[in-house]
């Protein structure tokens, strides 16, 4: 059952999802972001090293799949303006040269 | 009788114009790149690190091996859950003392498998290591590997998180060209593994299938390896295909990790190129007859059948007819009505500089790094005097005007017969570039090759290169060929930018 009790399903990058084999080191991530059965606030999500040994000062699992999404998000970005340059050629085209 | 002659020339039109439809299916491609951050896997993914075999087929591949399994050492992965198996398929150069050497060095991590009789190709080298890393229950994950990538440290654990949902049976890397300093045609390479690879591989996992797991970065579970078969095909030259297929057929999720970057040393010649890339072509051929009964028809266990992705396939399997047919059509259109003909080229060309633009921009931005160091290849793409074209059809009245300048400062007059004949000559390039490019190829070993060739592949294009490659593919597929594994030529030139 995953944080967002549900199980392997949804969720964002806490979803807790059962390792393959049930091998006991690779742990599940650590908990934070559900609300609790005692009505606690939820605590922030806890920051998961991104392997095993990480040095403290290199980015979280969290950060890594944070700037990847937004590399991905950029591209759309991207193709836009990707889009408008054709658009520029399209308009030079209609508008100089008939 | 003039009913027949329309009929032919609207069937003409038709066939010029149905080679705009793989510029429209490319143009289609990157737009999908635009909506991958919808479709990312990463809500279902968390750090995992399954006891990982390393799977590497090698054959005389002693200037690499050694710095690659040091490599892989120090990549960001716990070091016992790792171990490297080279199979090394009956080198005759020092790789097995590189090998053993280096087991010694790490003892535990890394293993020499060797094949006494070789030379069955790299299917059947991989079959060999498969069996034995299967034989015993370690193995919870595979990563199968070439011997001269380079894996970014952090590249196999970008990976492997994937693997933590149990639907996804493989997981692919983004490989990038990284040869030092590397030459003309590596930069070509390198642009194009952005439009292959990076562009490519996003736009199939937004609809949901991958057509091909990179071969130097295919990361299997082990369910999904024991599903295939436990085996790689060795029926076909495109196993990696293959493989790839069969996961998705099986009802595996392949789901490519952009941001694990491989880098890989492409060939440098073209001659080089060429036996990489008929093999390749070749495969394609027979993963498509393979399949034959998966094409645009509903599958369900995998969306292989759907009609985005045959379209994807097919488009770039008969780019090559696409071509040949739009320009033999051009050329009896002339004959037939020259207007129309020119009207048809022009609707055809503003399609292609619609791509071209957007393909071309978009493709730079994707991975700025490597559009940096490529973007001249990046323009020259499809080959200098299709450039012009393309320019021509743009603004056609200042090339006009300079034409006339060029020609008339060369003594000559610029008469209808020359307008004519250059607009047939437009219409014959449209093939004739393909030809043009093989020249480079043709030329390369022979005197003044080193000068020739690139200007071959420059002014008839690299895109008119591995159409000319596919074309030869279709001729030794059809005839039965042999099946050789002509095997890339490593030289260890390659290196991950610091």
């Amino acid at each position: 059952m995953g944080q967002d009790r549900k199980d392997r399903e949804g969720g964002g990058a806490h979803v807790t999802v059962p390792a393959r084999g049930d091998d006991p080191s690779n742990p599940p991530a650590p908990p934070g972001g559900g609300i609790a059965e005692n009505g606690h606030r939820p605590q922030p999500p806890a920051e998961t090293p991104a392997y095993p040994g990480a040095p403290p000062s290199a980015p979280s699992f969290e950060d890594e799949i944070q700037d990847a999404v937004e590399y991905e998000r950029g591209l759309a970005v991207k193709a836009l303006l990707a889009l408008c340059l054709v658009a520029l050629v399209l308009v030079i085209r209609v508008a100089f040269f008939g | 009788m003039p009913e027949v002659v329309l009929a032919v020339k609207w069937l003409l039109v038709a066939l010029v114009i149905i080679a705009a439809v793989p510029l429209l299916v490319a143009d289609y491609q990157f737009l999908l790149v635009a909506f991958h951050f919808r479709r990312l896997h990463y809500t279902k993914c968390r750090p995992y690190f399954p006891r990982m075999a390393i799977l590497i087929p090698a054959w005389n591949e002693h200037a690499v091996i050694g710095a690659s399994i040091d490599r892989l050492m120090r990549l960001q992965y716990p070091r016992e859950r790792l171990r490297i198996y080279v199979v090394d398929d009956a080198s005759t150069d020092a790789t097995p003392q590189v090998i053993q050497a280096k087991a010694a060095e790490y003892p535990g991590s890394v293993y020499h498998l060797r094949r006494e009789k070789g030379g069955e190709g790299k299917a059947a080298t991989l079959n060999h290591g498969l069996e034995i890393i299967l034989g015993d229950d370690w193995m919870q994950a595979v990563l199968i590997m070439d011997a001269d990538v380079i894996y970014v440290p952090d590249s196999l654990r970008k990976m492997s998180r994937h693997l933590a949902d149990p639907k996804v049976g493989s997981v692919t890397a983004y490989i990038k060209e990284g040869s030092q300093p590397g030459n003309y045609m590596n930069r070509f390479i390198g642009y194009e593994y952005i439009t292959a690879q990076a562009a490519a591989r996003r736009s199939q996992d937004v609809l949901g299938v991958i057509a091909c797991l990179a071969g130097g970065a295919q990361l299997h579970s082990r369910e999904n390896i024991e599903a295939v078969g436990g085996r790689v095909d060795t029926s076909t030259l495109a196993e990696d295909t293959v493989t790839t297929f069969r996961t998705q057929t099986a009802g595996r999720t392949v789901v490519f990790e952009p941001h694990a970057t491989v880098w890989a040393e492409e060939p440098g010649s073209i001659v080089g190129l060429w036996k990489q890339r008929l093999r390749w072509a070749r495969g394609n051929v027979q993963v498509t007859k393979m399949f034959s009964h998966v094409w645009f028809r509903h599958q369900a266990n995998s969306r292989l059948g759907s009609f985005s992705f045959g379209l994807l396939w097919f488009c770039l399997l008969l780019l090559p007819v696409f071509m040949l047919t739009a320009s033999g059509s051009l050329v009896v259109l002339y004959f037939v009505d020259s207007s129309l003909a020119w009207t048809a080229f022009h609707a055809l060309w503003l399609t292609n500089v619609i791509t071209y633009v957007f393909i071309t921009s978009f493709a730079l931005l994707i991975d700025p790094v490597i559009g940096r160091r490529t973007w001249v290849q990046a323009v020259l793409f499809p080959g200098a005097i299709n450039v012009l074209i393309l320019l021509a059809a743009v603004i056609p009245t200042p090339l006009y005007w300079l034409s006339h300048q060029v020609m008339n400062a060369a003594g000559f007059t610029t008469t209808s017969g020359w307008v004519h004949g250059i607009e047939l000559f437009t219409y014959i390039w449209l093939a004739a570039c393909m030809g043009v490019a093989f020249l480079g190829k043709v030329a390369e070993p022979r005197r003044f090759g080193k000068f020739l060739s690139p200007l071959f592949v420059y002014i008839g294009g690299y895109g008119p290169l591995l159409c000319a490659i596919t074309t030869a593919a279709y001729v030794k597929e059809f005839r039965g060929a042999d099946q050789t594994w002509d095997k890339t030529e490593k030289t260890g030139k390659v290196a991950a930018p610091t």
